[in-house]
């Protein structure tokens, strides 16, 4: 374990009020049920459940290596907010970010924020949720319902924008901004570039490749809203951006076991996917339903498919990605195509060509008797 | 910066005409004022960016990608999105020359490395498009790799071809090596071979010469020019050395950008800049329009960005497969790039992968358990995007066109928020906020320096997480303390000056939108927008545990703000560099 570099890890959890209050109605129910039968409880996990397992892995996460990192990331439904560690204070942000302090995890201080933390996301958005009800009452006409699900993207946008930061610094050396050398280098154009390893050929393009920062970033996300389709493009982006600086992200997707609800988030798993690709070791487990969730079941799972350090894990037995849905939808239809029609001007996907203009952009279809004939221009010589 | 405007002149190193360039509207005698004489009686060369603090480097830096932006990428614009790019590299003997701009490295070197850069970015700013490579040396052009859609492929030819012609240079002394550089032939091989690229897409010539001639069999101008425009070719270019007149005509005409590199820097951005997908032109709307007059004519106008109003966004459709990842427990035939493949340990077994640069993509066979299945014809490919092997479909993920949407809806570049204006804003509001003065802030400071105070919180009980009263101890005696918002101002210290310091304490409370706290970075939690009180300060620093000294250090640099103009979040330079060059995405427009 000599090799074994400290690891930041971002843990972004799904903290929507609604899914979560509609689990623990379940849940109630179900552990009525059982427990008339005197069964102990196989319900779907409630927050809390969620919450301490996290706590443990964490716990266990930081055991592995005391250089080890954690920011947690809670999203609600129009809202994120990073609640270990915050923005002053105590093991402030900061102090995590130049390495301070003896132990870069504050284990009571995050199991405190972590809570209370929670707890504020929670209240605000049930408030914003009650606010906007109360608006449409009096107003008595239909408003936009708050969309369902949850904010992964916002949250892991602000993931990527932390692993940046903390990259930006140790990159130029722990708190290096004062260093004449490095600020020398940062001068003009690199202060404000990502200073991502790979990234920062400007300028001295023929030296080799920076090495990397202490720290190797992950992402672990644990959902168990379902999809936002807006968010796609913004997933996808984050994707792309993660896979450009060889963050690796994990996905965890707690099911209900209501048959209504999705058993699975595609999107995750696309994204998962996504950055998987060059080492191959991205994690997408959909927790099974049933016991596994409860009565700290969900602790081992997290503990045993998450927890194994990056280059670990192509020497263990874990959850494979091998079918993953790529399938498109038709913009207008909906419905999952194969092969599609694309228009060149705004990649719209549609099953069937439309007549006269693009639905999306609002294009005018050149007509194909036309195009047939000039398909191809040549350059005479 | 130089170089972006016309000029009549021949070759343009040679008799520069006195206007439009940009380092000609400088008096000559401004020059002057940049050298100095040190004590020793040396002269010496000053670097006017070495005053600038950082913050206003940041700046210079916004406003030059802003300024020499040739796509324009903020805004929204029709795009080609579809594209298919030559790259034309000069291995003339001018490219064997070590040039002291560029680090007194050979130009070549730096040529092809920032080529392969490019060569990756173009790729992943364009998962759709296509790019083929192109050498000049001793007049004549040879083609490196074709159009294709493996990045893999171009940059190990790129690497190769490096090794091959250092090794040309290394083995022969004779300053003659790599022969004059032809233009013409460049553009003819690229613009053949493009002229069967499909109509749906862009075609351009990117050209990075290092001569300052070109050694030509016909009449570039006469004869190659009026076909590059029939097939709608645009051709920019990137000088190594010193404009051509012939380049800068060419792109005049054709509608693409021609640069002049300054340093090895500048080459990058310039090369850079083209990797993202260009607006479409005026010149491509001209040829669409009169094709249109051809088929019946239907005025129906569609707003275009900035392009002429008149002209109608004319689109096509492709087809387009979207196969679905497949894994079976035997190794089966897969058709493959030899691109990525090889490197994984998927493989189980290949058929010649010495055959990387086989001219035709896509036609090695491995066998695999993982592979995209075509949806037409079934056959099993390895990397995507790509052609398929047997039927021809395109085949591409939706991530693929995920990737490529950022263009058309880029993030709204964000606005600086001016430090005084905000404090004069919240002064009139009478935010329960009083102005507050150390003395030494004051003297001789401009509206931005004078900034409100970090003041370190050592510590905040947890209590003031919810309560914000707890923690009022810890700044200075008395506070206004607004509910929730940490910004607290000290209205008890009684200096009776007027500059807008106020003392803001950051405590540790949730930060879910910028009005909960708009002095630290909603991205990254970055404390931004003050200076950490200064421990000289004689009053203050009795109350308080400083640790300024860390904090200094990012001092000039932090007091930048940007803020979101749609989601009103405050963001770091850090972040603003991230979100917009890297990521395409702002989290807080995403959570609304």
């Amino acid at each position: 374990m000599a090799t074994n570099p400290p690891t930041l890890l971002l843990l972004i959890l799904d903290l929507s009020p609604s899914t979560w209050g509609h689990r623990s109605i379940i849940r109630t129910a179900k552990d009525k049920a059982l427990a008339a039968k005197k069964k102990s409880s196989a319900g779907p996990a409630v927050i809390d459940d969620v919450i301490e397992s996290s706590l443990a892995f964490i716990a266990a996460f930081c055991a592995l290596n005391r250089d080890n990192v954690v920011v947690v990331i809670g999203a609600t439904e129009s809202e994120v907010g990073v609640v270990y560690p915050r923005k002053g204070g105590d093991g402030s942000m900061n102090d995590v970010v130049n390495s301070r302090g003896s132990e870069r995890v504050d284990r009571g201080l995050m199991n405190d924020y972590v809570r209370l933390g929670v707890a504020e996301l929670v209240k605000r958005a049930a408030e914003r949720r009650e606010q906007t009800e109360k608006q449409r009452e009096q107003s008595g006409e239909k408003i936009i319902p708050v969309e369902e699900g949850v904010a992964i993207a916002s949250a892991l946008s602000l993931a990527l924008c932390i692993i940046n930061r903390f990259m930006v610094a140790s990159h130029a050396g722990v708190s290096a901004l004062s260093d004449a050398t490095t600020t020398y280098q940062r001068r003009d154009d690199e202060g404000v570039l990502a200073l991502m390893g790979g990234d920062t050929g400007s300028g001295s393009n023929a030296q080799e490749p920076p090495q990397r920062g202490l720290l190797t970033p992950r992402t672990l996300i644990i959902q168990s809203s379902p999809d936002r389709t807006s968010d796609y493009n913004a997933l996808m982006n984050c994707a792309f951006a993660a896979h450009k600086q060889n963050v690796v992200i994990d996905g965890c997707f707690i099911p209900s076991d209501r048959k209504e609800d999705p058993t699975s988030s595609p999107y995750l798993e696309q994204i998962v996917h996504q950055t998987s690709g060059n080492t191959g070791n991205g994690i997408y487990l959909s927790v099974p339903k049933g016991p596994a969730q409860v009565n700290g079941a969900l602790s081992e799972v997290l503990l045993s498919v998450f927890l194994p350090p990056i280059h670990l894990r192509k020497e263990m037995n874990l959850p494979k990605l091998n079918q993953v849905d790529f399938r498109a939808r038709c913009f207008e239809t909906g419905e999952c195509i194969d092969i599609g029609k694309v228009c060149n001007q705004c990649l719209s996907i549609f099953k069937e060509r439309p007549r006269e203009r693009c639905w999306t952009c609002g294009a005018k279809v050149r007509l194909k008797a036309n195009g047939g004939s000039a398909k191809r221009m040549k350059v005479d010589t | 910066m130089s170089a972006s405007s016309p000029s009549n002149t021949a070759t343009a190193s040679t008799d520069p005409r006195p206007q439009n360039h940009t380092w000609e509207a400088h008096s000559a005698s401004s020059h002057w004022a940049d050298i100095q004489e040190d004590a020793d009686g040396n002269l010496l060369l000053l670097d006017p960016s070495r005053h600038l603090s950082i913050a206003s480097q940041i700046r210079r830096r916004r406003h030059r990608l802003a300024s020499t932006d040739v796509s324009r990428r903020e805004k929204r614009l029709a795009r080609h999105m579809l594209r298919h790019v030559y790259l034309i590299l000069d291995c003339s003997r001018w490219s064997r020359e070590k040039d002291p701009a560029l680090n007194n490295k050979l130009r070549l070197e730096i040529m092809i490395s920032t080529s392969v850069e490019f060569v990756l970015e173009y790729y992943d700013q364009n998962p759709l498009g296509h790019l083929g490579i192109v050498l000049v040396r001793e007049g004549e052009a040879e083609m490196l790799t074709t159009l294709g859609g493996s990045p893999k492929r171009h940059t190990l030819a790129l690497n190769a071809a490096l090794v091959s012609e250092m090794k040309r240079s290394g083995g022969k002394k004779g300053e003659f090596v790599g022969g004059e550089f032809s233009l013409q032939n460049g553009i003819e091989v690229a613009g053949r071979s493009l002229g069967y690229a499909p109509r749906y897409g862009s075609r351009e010539i990117l050209v990075v010469t290092s001569a300052l001639a070109t050694c030509d069999p016909g009449d570039l101008l006469g004869e190659t020019l009026p076909r590059l425009m029939s097939a709608g070719i645009r051709v920019s270019s990137v000088s190594m050395q010193a404009e051509m007149h012939v380049c800068k005509r060419l792109a005049e005409e054709t509608g693409g950008l021609a640069g002049v590199c300054l340093d090895g820097r500048h080459l990058r951005d310039l090369i850079m800049g083209h990797a993202i997908p260009p607006p479409v032109s005026a010149s491509s709307f001209e040829r669409e329009a009169l094709e249109r007059e051809v088929e019946v004519g239907d005025s129906n106008n569609t707003t275009n960005g900035q392009q002429d109003h008149e002209h109608e966004l004319v689109c096509e459709f492709v087809t387009m497969g979207f196969p679905s990842k497949d894994g079976r427990d035997v190794p089966t035939l897969v058709h493959s790039t030899g691109g990525v493949i090889f490197g994984s340990n998927n493989a189980a077994f290949s058929i010649n992968p010495a055959a990387v640069d086989d001219r035709r993509n896509n036609r090695l066979i491995a066998f695999t358990r993982t592979g995209y299945v075509c949806p037409r014809c079934r056959s099993r490919c390895s990397d995507l995007p790509s052609d398929c092997a047997v039927c021809g479909l395109r085949l591409i993920l939706a991530p693929h066109l995920a990737r490529t949407f950022h263009h058309l809806f880029p993030v709204r570049p964000f606005e600086e928020l001016d430090e005084a204006e905000v404090l004069a804003n919240i002064d009139t509001n009478g935010d329960a906020i009083t102005s507050d003065v150390n003395g030494e802030k004051i003297n001789g400071m401009r509206g931005l320096e004078a900034l409100p105070v970090l003041s370190s919180s050592a510590f905040t009980p947890l209590a003031s997480i919810t309560s914000s009263s707890a923690s009022a101890s810890f700044v200075v005696s008395s506070t206004n303390s607004n509910s929730n918002i940490d910004i607290r101002q000290n209205g008890s210290q009684s200096n009776h000056d007027t500059t807008n310091s106020k003392i803001i304490n950051i405590g540790p409370s949730l930060v879910a939108k910028s009005t909960d706290c708009d002095r630290c970075c909603f991205g990254c939690l970055k404390i931004i927008g003050c200076k950490p009180v200064p421990s000289s300060s004689s009053d203050e620093k009795k109350n308080r545990k400083c640790n300024s000294g860390s904090i200094a250090a990012e001092e000039t640099e932090s007091i930048l703000r940007f803020q979101c103009p749609e989601c009103k979040n405050v963001f770091c330079p850090d972040c603003d560099a991230y979100l917009h060059e890297t990521l395409h995405n702002c989290p807080g427009c995403l959570c609304s």
